[in-house]
Formats: structure tokens, sequence, C-alpha cells
């Protein structure tokens, strides 16, 4: 009974809503080196991101960025130091439990090629929710199917409703874009991380899209933690991280390795 | 945690309709090689069975010295002709020895249409056996009981369309359009036997006294002969006389003794015919059926083995084949793995997905592959009846046949395991990175 209790509450704390004080990503005293390099590729005294702020991550190439998103979608884990994701430890959980809480709790977009070729539009969407039992649990309990959530999804990034039974490599670019942010929504995950989602957008493209990206990360309650190197895009978001300034581990002598691990 | 399966082999599924064109390339490889393959077996067990049921029931098979196993060929089986006779006198001979329940006595040589012409008695209907023991039966007529009479096997009676009271003409020789024809002396077609699946089926069977009684005439003159023409000079149509037509040779000689455990002592006896004992005045051999048969299996379980080995190797090289195509395919679909990693895909999924696309690609090409064999079959079964008289039985997969699929299908799993394994290191080393 009692360990049921606590079992609950558990779930309570890691499934209920966010609120605004609770931290959505706390890191302290993170060290971490890419495996045969000797110095640490990202070095982090204390960070924390609150649930539901938006982060612009910017520097340059080879300042840690790719290091900074492995660590926090639990590809990785750090050699020493604490990494926290909504609240769950992720240093100390299997490879295949981390896997497991990425499926759940962070929607990743990359800067291109996001979709399966084989998959149509619809498919890709909803592929998310097929890896993760907690997203599909969480439009099960507000009452939608996994389909017809991604009908609403891509209607609200605008995507025409011609092309969701379509194969995804007729899609534009900005299309395919917008497919990938609907998949990394779907069953309002913790956490989204896009990784240079506009760089190979034109200038309309990216403003239409940073636009939907916004209002549909605040709609779903959803963390966002955007990098990019392109620092104009800045103004769009609540908080910034320029990564050089917080990397401890980019002193002059190892600027050069950095380069070589990124 | 579950590995997810049914998402798994959806997407595999869907991945491999994406690339059907590649892919049905390899699937036809390992189709065609598991076709190869069981036909290879089929014909191997299926010529065994056959053989093997072609005679039973006869201890001795007694020829001029030859090899057991020509002389078992061509006095059973209708292949190869034999080097040489056995006189009458040394069949009356055999038949005379005390331990000696039965002979039947066969002539060959002749032909009708290609099929052999075989004289032997009347009794071989009772006396010749195959499968388990089964005597001959009718499926119309009777046997023959006179000159110029002839009983034929199923396939010859299909074949040729003839029907008891038909008149058939017999050639000296074999070859579909043999030279010379006995056509003054037509013979009148008096039984059918019913189908047996031995050479029986493709034979024509006459008494020994009418191969006799055709060859009046022929060759060089005997005894036989100048009493024939003079009998033909005093004007009479009647048949020869029986003494005129007694054989001076035949073939070969079928022999069944009174006792099993005389067998080896009658056998002895025969093979050493013409010197010491003298139980049979000229030098003979006899063969047990099952020994010759043996040595048989023997010869050919070498050739048999080859071709299965080749047979294997060649869908080997099928399953070779396929993972090449799977590997040669990983290194484009890094990004896919990036993309399964980053929705939460665990490197065991990855991994699984890539093995079950080998083993659903294997499954496709195995039942293809059953697909075209059951159409060989179909096709070539009659044709290979025709030519070594082996029928090949339209019938599910033996026992053998499961074995060797489901090692296949066990080998698609395991040509899955090197592409799996590759893609889940990559999973590992490459993560989420976006390199291409």
């Amino acid at each position: 009974m009692v360990l049921l209790t606590g079992k609950s509450l558990i779930d309570e704390a890691l499934n209920g809503e966010m609120t605004k004080d609770q931290a959505i990503i706390d890191l302290q005293q993170l060290s971490f080196a890419w495996p045969k390099q000797s110095q640490p590729a990202l070095k982090i005294d204390a960070f924390r991101l609150n649930a539901g702020e938006r982060l612009f991550v910017y520097g340059p190439s080879g300042c840690g960025k790719s290091t900074l998103l492995s660590l926090l979608a639990g590809v990785v884990v750090p050699q020493t130091g604490h990494i926290a994701i909504a609240g769950q430890q992720i240093e100390g959980l299997s490879a295949a439990k981390r896997d497991h809480f990425r499926a759940d709790h962070i929607g990743l977009v990359f800067q291109q090629f996001n979709l399966l070729p084989y998959l149509n539009v619809l498919d890709n969407v909803t592929l998310a929710c097929d890896f993760s039992r907690k997203r599909a649990a969480n439009l099960k309990r507000s009452g939608v199917s996994a389909l017809d959530e991604a009908k609403r999804l891509l209607s609200r990034l605008l995507l025409p409703e011609a092309l969701w039974t379509q194969s995804v490599m007729n899609l534009s670019i900005g299309q395919q874009q917008r497919v990938a942010v609907a998949r990394a929504l779907i069953g309002s995950p913790d956490l989204i991380i896009a990784d240079e989602p506009t760089s190979a957008l034109d200038r309309d493209s990216r403003d239409q899209f940073l636009q939907l990206l916004m209002a549909e990360t605040e709609q779903s309650g959803s963390s966002l933690v955007f990098v990019s190197h392109d620092d104009s895009l800045k103004a769009h978001f609540d908080r910034h991280l320029h990564l050089p300034s917080l990397n401890q581990a980019l002193s002059a002598d190892v600027t050069a390795q950095q380069e070589a691990n990124q | 945690m579950t590995l997810n399966l049914p998402t798994l082999l959806r997407l595999s599924f869907k991945s491999l309709l994406n690339r059907r064109l590649t892919v049905f390339l390899s699937v036809l490889t390992i189709a065609f090689s598991v076709a190869l393959l069981l036909t290879v077996e089929r014909v191997r067990t299926e010529a065994r069975t056959s053989f093997n049921q072609t005679i039973s029931g006869t201890d001795l098979i007694v020829g001029a010295p030859s090899g057991d196993i020509q002389l078992l060929l061509y006095s059973v089986f209708q292949l190869g002709n034999a080097s040489a006779n056995m006189s009458w006198k040394a069949a009356q001979e055999i038949s005379a020895m005390p331990e000696v329940a039965w002979t039947l006595p066969l002539a060959l040589g002749d032909s009708h249409k290609g099929y052999r012409v075989m004289g032997t008695d009347a009794a071989y209907f009772d006396l010749y056996k195959y499968g388990r023991k089964q005597p001959l039966s009718f499926a119309s007529g009777e046997p023959f009981a006179d000159l110029y009479q002839a009983v034929i096997g199923d396939e010859v009676a299909q074949k040729l369309g003839y029907q008891v009271g038909d008149k058939l003409v017999i050639a000296h020789g074999m070859g579909k359009h043999s030279f010379k024809e006995h056509d003054d002396k037509p013979f009148t077609l008096v039984g059918v036997l019913e189908r047996t699946g031995t050479p029986v089926d493709r034979s024509v069977l006459v008494s020994l006294q009418s191969i006799e009684a055709i060859h009046i005439g022929w060759g060089k003159p005997a005894l036989s002969d100048i009493r024939a023409r003079f009998a033909e000079k005093q004007g009479s149509t009647a048949q020869p006389d029986a003494e005129v037509l007694q054989p001076e040779a035949i073939t070969a000689l079928l022999v069944g003794v009174k006792k099993k455990t005389q067998l080896f002592k009658v056998q002895r006896r025969i093979n050493e015919g013409g010197q010491g004992l003298k139980v049979v005045s000229e030098p003979l051999q006899a063969v047990m059926p099952a020994v010759a048969l043996q040595q048989l299996w023997k010869l050919v379980g070498v050739a048999e083995n080859a071709l299965l080995v080749v047979a294997g190797f060649v869908v080997i090289s099928g399953l070779v084949g396929l993972m090449s195509v799977i590997l040669t395919g990983l290194n484009e679909r890094r990004r896919e793995i990036a993309i399964l990693r980053a929705i939460g895909a665990r490197p065991m999924q990855v991994m699984l997905l890539l093995v079950a696309e080998a083993f659903i690609l294997t499954l496709l090409g195995l039942l293809l592959g059953a697909g075209i064999f059951y159409l060989l079959l179909l096709v070539a079964a009659p044709w290979v009846y025709e030519i070594w008289g082996i029928w090949l039985p339209v019938t599910g997969f033996s026992l053998t046949e499961l074995k060797l699929l489901s090692i296949i299908a066990f080998a698609g799993l395991l040509v899955g395991l090197w592409p799996g394994i590759r893609a889940y290191r990559i999973s590992l080393a490459e993560g989420l990175s976006v390199r291409l």
C-alpha cells in the first residue's frame, strides 16, 4: 500500500504538468569527454532551465553545442557531475532506460532529414507514439487518438491536408521541418530540442517556422532548447545561453581539440 | 522494457517496400537457389524410392558376367543394354536346382515405338513383385497365352492410346523409328497393366516364344530357322511348333529361392558356373537386387552429395548476396538510424530492424522458391518420367525438405545479424549526430 502510494506519487511528479519553478534541465558540476579524448569537450558548473522556458543556445562551431545536445538527449552520459531532465537524474540510468526516457520526454528536431523516407507524413508523426507509451498515454488521457492528434498538429503547423498521406519525399524542406516539429510535439513531451532546425530554410520559411514552433511549444506546455550559430534569431527567445561563456572546457589550449571533435 | 516488435516489423516491411526493386532481386536470387536445392533433394529421394520399389520378391538376378550394377540396370530398370546373353540351357539348369522355387526368363532387345519389348513367361504376372511385394494387376484384358499376343504397361497404353484388341508391330532393336520391323508378324494386344510407377509401365510384354517366332528368318541361319523355313516351304501357315520356338539364349533370369537361408548358397553356385561344382555349365553372375542397389547408391551417392553441396553453395551465395545488399544499404541509412534513435529507438531495436529485414526477405525467398519448385515439378515431372522413369509426385514437403527450409530461414536470421550488429555499433557511435 505504502509502496503503491509512493510509486503513484513519483508517477504524478513525472507525468503531471510542470510548474513554472520546476527545473526542466538541471546541470551540476558537469564534465564530459568523448571516448579516446583526454580533454573534456564540455564542462559546466551549473545550469538550470525552468519548465516552460524557451532557451536559445548559440555559439560558434566547436563550442560544445552538439555535445550538450547529446548529453541532454541522454545519448551519452557525463563522466562526472549530474544531469537531471524533468526531475529525473539521467546519468545513472542504463542506456536502454535513457533511450526510453528520451522517447517519453524529449522531442528532437534536426537541421534536415528528420523523416523516414519510407513512411508517409502521418506515419512519420505518429511513429513517436509507437516508441513511447507515455506519449501514447498522454494522448489517451486527453481522449484523442495518435492519428487525430497528428492531423491536428499538422494543420496547426499549416501543412496542407493533401500532403498528409503522401511520401515525405514530396515535401519541401520547410514542410519537412514542420512535420518533424509535429512528431517532436505529439504526446506533449516535457522538452523539445531543436538543433539548427532553420539553417536549411530561406528567410521566409525560417520566420514562419519559428513562429509556428513557438506557438505550438507554448500550446503543448513543452520547454524548448533551440540551438543555432545564427544569433540573429535570439530575439524570439526568453533566455539566451552563449555556450562558450558557460563551457569551462573551452580554454585556449583545448579549443583546437574541440574543433576536431565537432 | 519491451522491444516493440510489431512496430519494428511494420517499419521493416515499409522500408523494404520502399526499396522493393533492389530487394526483389535478392529475393529472386534466394528463391531460385531454394528451388534448386529443393529440386535436387526431391529428385534424389524420389529416384531412390522409385528404384527401391521397382523390384521386390526377387531373390537373385542372373545374367552373363558383367557388373552387379550393370546387370541390375539392364534387366530390371531397362537402362543400358546387356553385353552378352546367357544360354537357355543354363537357365534350365538353374531352374532345376533343388533350392530354386521359381525362375522367370527375360529376353530383351526388341522394341515397339521406343518402348522395350520384354519376352518372358506368363508366370511373370504372378511372380514379378514391386513396391511392397505387390503383384502386377490388369487394368483390362488378361495375360498373354499364345504367340503374337502382347500385354502393355500403363504408360504405353496412355501414350500410344492402345486398347485391348489393337494390333502392334514389334521392331528389332531400340529407338522410336526402328529400322527393321517385324511387320509381317503383328501382335494382338490382350492386356493392359495397371500403373506401377516402375519400368514395367513402359514395357511391352510378350512370351519368350513370340520373341523367338518373330526372329525366325533373321540373322544367321540357326537350326530353328532351317526347320521353320522347311515348315514354310511345306506350305504350312500354322504356327511354328513348340520345339522350334525354344529360345537359345535369354538376357537375364529372375530367381526366387525356396528358403532365404539358401540364398547365398544358390548365388555362390551360380557364380561358380562353368567351373568347380559344375552346377551350371557356363560362367554366370547372380546378384541380389538389394545388394546391387546398395552398390548403386554408394556410387550415385557421391554425385548426389556433390549436387546437394553445389545447391547448398548456391543458397549460401544467395544469402551472402542478401547480406551484401543490406550492408551496402546500411551506409545510406545512417540518417534513418539517427532518426530512429532520436525518437527513442534503442540500439537493440535498430539491430532487430535489420535482422527482421533479412528474415522477412529470406522468408519471401523461401516462399517464392517453394512456388518455383512446385511449378518446376508440375512442368518437368512428366518429362523426367519419360526420360528416367522417375515419377516426381507433387506432394507436400518431406521432413528433410522442411529441415532444409528451416535451416535456410535460420540462416536468414544470421545473415541479418551482421548488418544488425553494424547498425548497433553505428547507433552507439554516432548517436544523434547528423553526419552524412
